[in-house]
């Protein structure tokens, strides 16, 4: 997965400190992903577990989707997060996200209200569900 | 799983990365190597 979708790079406290500084790191493990103009779009600190680690990478690529303003495309890649990692700490802003990507994809509010109510039935305890809520009405 | 090739040098990944269109993930560690 990192090898076919990333441009990986590893920096090592010891050996490159710079890097380090260069990118505002504070702490390990952290994850950085860049867009391909080597803009920050997502960043991971601490330890995950595969499951979450691997849902953060996917979304991490869906932000960077997002943030170029590939609506259609950022879209698709949050519902995958969701779908491959249901469980992940992640899913339940990746889903938030799908919304809103499929309505700035259509200027469409419909896919934010029914993304309220994924969201309300699959997630309650979310802090995104919270977020969702003004859209369920 | 196919091992990765990770690189050292964040601007050779920049370069490589406005190349090929993808995203770069920078991966900073203290563990033991």
């Amino acid at each position: 997965m990192i090898q076919e979708h990333f441009v990986p790079v590893k920096f090592h406290i010891k050996e490159q400190k710079a890097m380090f500084d260069r990118f505002g790191v504070l702490w390990t493990p952290t994850q950085i992903i860049l867009d391909a103009d080597g803009a920050e779009r997502h960043r991971i600190e601490g330890f995950l577990p595969a499951d979450d680690f691997l849902a953060q990478l996917e979304f991490g690529l869906a932000r960077a989707a997002f943030e170029n303003q590939r609506y259609n495309e950022a879209g698709s890649l949050f519902r995958e997060v969701v779908e491959h990692h249901p469980d992940a700490g992640v899913a339940p802003e990746a889903r938030y996200w799908s919304g809103v990507s499929a309505y700035k994809a259509s200027n469409d509010a419909a896919p934010l209200k029914e993304t309220a109510q994924d969201l309300s039935r699959r997630y309650p305890e979310s802090e995104w569900t919270k977020r969702a809520s003004v859209w369920a009405a | 799983m196919p091992a990765i090739d990770w690189l050292k040098n964040a601007d050779e990944a920049l370069r490589r990365a406005k190349g090929e269109r993808k995203p770069i993930l920078l991966d900073f560690s203290a563990a033991p190597t």
